[in-house]
């Protein structure tokens, strides 16, 4: 895109240099699209009044101009249809370094959200800005966005982010191809639940329809998936949420906000009762870990037993 | 500038000028001053042939300010000669990233955000700025982010004083009292950069005495005095080592400060300096045996004692 030129044709004038006029159109017209010798020399005749017919060697000389301010143009080829196309250009937004790194520690920020679609609107909007900049900076915006991040974020993440998303929501089953870093390549039936964003992967909350129980699965390990046309499933064959009681007590008492699945049964000063519904037994016992000797399982024993068995198993490494 | 015979020599300098103001708006003695300072390449300008140059910019359709005593007597660029396209969704996300940061009272950040903003004014088309307007008006009066962000508002000043300490290097020395234990500590600090967690602020950074990095949370800080040492931009320069095995070997992704050796096939060795202990051994008991701390010692007893006394939560 570039500024709107004047509508009225340009008079020769000593009031301007006409050489100058003819470069910074051919340097609009570049900017709006690749052209060949004669586009240029019929888009200088219409922007000027009178304008005579320019001379190869006349038109080479501006391009030569526009190059040595720092444009890039290819020459006309075969693969180019034999038109000068503009590939970069020193007119483009220019951010210096402390600019560059505040936006990399918004992002930094935002990812704390946990709100995976506003992370992936910043995300687009990043792609646009780094598209725009002066080839200096788009270098070290990149460099700075990609050491930022854990899991480097593609288009097609991108998109099966949203095609998730949107089967999540109609409820679709499907068979995904999944790159499993234990058992490789396996093919899983699921129902898509939820997206969400989680120290710096994208994960999609699933119902493994072959389990029958709730998983996690890292969304840039889903190499492709099909919509399940005629897969019965009965709501009653969904997996159950198991309720569990555990109690809280010490400084984690102080950091405690209830998650979507948990309640607070009771609460004293020195302890808390809480109850969560369960959907992943792998990510309530990472949980429950996390919080070391301020929590306990109260029940079900089932869940105890489990517990006590990963302390123990835990424990004999450093004894 | 290459192959002088061969390019247009006012047009190039046209060219220059334009890119000139592209970059920041300059009054005539800057303008002369900046071709004046490179004799090897132009001959120095008088305040008619630069006119003359402005003329030739306005006449090719660039909007380009009258100097004038709002603007200090310098000629702006109104509109970019490249501009970019943003949608209406992109505008949005603009005003959801402005609002979140706002929030966050991390005025220098907030800061650095407006400036990009005006640094990319210059490349949007009119109508995107009208609309960005409107719909900034409209979503801060419906209140509509939809951004869920929690309200820090009542660490704002503490926020922004530890913004600016972080900003200016020193060591601070830092009075805080944490609930479940009986007295108020005090430590030196080379603060960091302060981290949001759910509801909760906290400053991170270095401590030079006990040579390790503490995160300390801003609701329990009682007192905070600047100190005239400078912060030797340092980091805890003894590692947490652990070593990892199973699933997680294949998978795990260094966090920020860490370093992976892979040194047998189904283990890997994560090197850690900038995380703080406490957190370190929350995120360590998650990973349940496919994780074992290997150095320092004291470390290693920590967390031995941590499932120790977790087991004995189970006796009975």
């Amino acid at each position: 895109m570039r500024a709107t030129p004047k509508n009225d044709l340009i008079k020769i004038s000593d009031n301007i240099s006409v050489t100058a006029y003819r470069t910074i159109c051919i340097l609009n017209l570049l900017l709006k699209q690749p052209s060949n010798e004669e586009e240029i020399s019929l888009h200088l005749k219409e922007q000027i009044l009178n304008n005579k017919n320019l001379s190869s060697d006349t038109i080479y000389i501006y391009l030569n101009t526009l190059k040595a301010i720092g444009c890039n143009i290819c020459r006309p080829c075969k693969t180019n249809n034999h038109k000068y196309v503009l590939k970069s250009h020193p007119f483009m937004l220019q951010l210096d370094d402390n600019d560059l790194k505040s936006l990399v520690q918004i992002r930094k920020y935002i990812s704390n959200l946990k709100n995976w679609k506003f992370i992936l609107e910043v995300e687009k909007l990043f792609d646009i800005i780094q598209d725009n900049l002066v080839m200096e900076s788009k270098k070290k915006f990149e460099k700075l966005r990609n050491a930022s991040l854990r899991y480097p974020l593609t288009q097609k993440i991108i998109d099966t982010i949203q095609k998730l998303e949107s089967h999540a929501e109609s409820q679709n089953k499907l068979e995904v191809v999944y790159s499993s870093p234990i058992n490789g390549i396996k093919n899983i039936k699921i129902k898509p639940e939820e997206i969400l964003y989680e120290n710096g992967a994208f994960y999609v909350h699933i119902i493994n329809l072959d389990a029958n129980e709730a998983q996690y699965l890292r969304v840039d390990r889903i190499n492709s998936f099909e919509l399940l046309r005629n897969y019965n499933l009965n709501i009653s064959e969904l997996p159950d949420i198991a309720p569990v009681q555990y109690k809280l007590k010490g400084a984690s008492l102080y950091y405690f906000i209830p998650g979507e699945n948990e309640s607070i049964i009771s609460k004293t000063e020195d302890e808390m009762i809480i109850e969560e519904k369960i959907t992943n037994k792998f990510k309530f016992y990472q949980k429950v870990l996390s919080y070391g000797y301020d929590c306990t399982i109260i029940k079900p024993l089932s869940f105890q037993k489990e517990m006590v068995n990963k302390l123990r198993s835990m424990l004999e490494i450093y004894t | 500038m290459q192959n002088k015979s061969k390019i247009s020599s006012t047009a190039y300098k046209v060219l220059i000028l334009m890119k000139l103001l592209n970059e920041e708006n300059l009054n005539l003695h800057e303008i002369s001053q900046f071709f004046s300072n490179q004799k090897d390449v132009f001959t120095p300008l008088s305040k008619e042939v630069i006119l003359k140059y402005l003329n030739t910019l306005k006449a090719s359709g660039y909007k380009i300010s009258k100097p004038a005593s709002s603007n200090d007597y310098r000629y702006e660029l109104i509109k970019a000669p490249y501009l970019i396209n943003l949608s209406k969704d992109d505008l949005i996300t603009i005003i959801k990233l402005e609002h979140f940061i706002e929030n966050l009272f991390l005025k220098e950040l907030d800061n650095s955000l407006k400036n990009v903003l005006i640094k990319m004014d210059k490349f949007l088309p009119e109508q995107s700025a009208e609309y960005y307007t409107k719909i900034k008006n409209a979503l801060y009066e419906n209140n509509s982010f939809e951004l869920n962000i929690f309200d820090y508002s009542e660490y704002a000043e503490m926020i922004h004083k530890f913004e600016v300490y972080c900003a200016e290097a020193q060591r601070v020395q830092i009075t805080f009292k944490i609930p479940y234990e009986e007295s108020e500590k005090t430590i030196t600090l080379e603060p960091k950069e302060l981290n949001y967690k759910e509801n909760k602020v906290f400053i991170s950074g270095y401590n030079p005495l006990n040579n390790e990095n503490q995160d300390i949370n801003l609701q329990y800080i009682t007192d905070t005095k600047q100190l005239p040492t400078r912060s030797k931009n340092t980091r805890s320069t003894s590692p947490v080592i652990f070593k990892l095995k199973g699933r997680l070997a294949t998978t795990y992704r260094p966090y920020e400060g860490e370093k992976i050796y892979k040194d047998e096939s189904n283990y890997i060795k994560v090197y850690t300096y900038t995380e703080e202990k406490n957190n370190l051994l929350k995120r360590l008991l998650k990973y349940g045996d496919d994780c074992e701390i290997l150095y320092p010692a004291e470390i290693r007893e920590t967390i031995k004692e941590t499932i120790i006394k977790t087991l004995n939560n189970y006796v009975n």
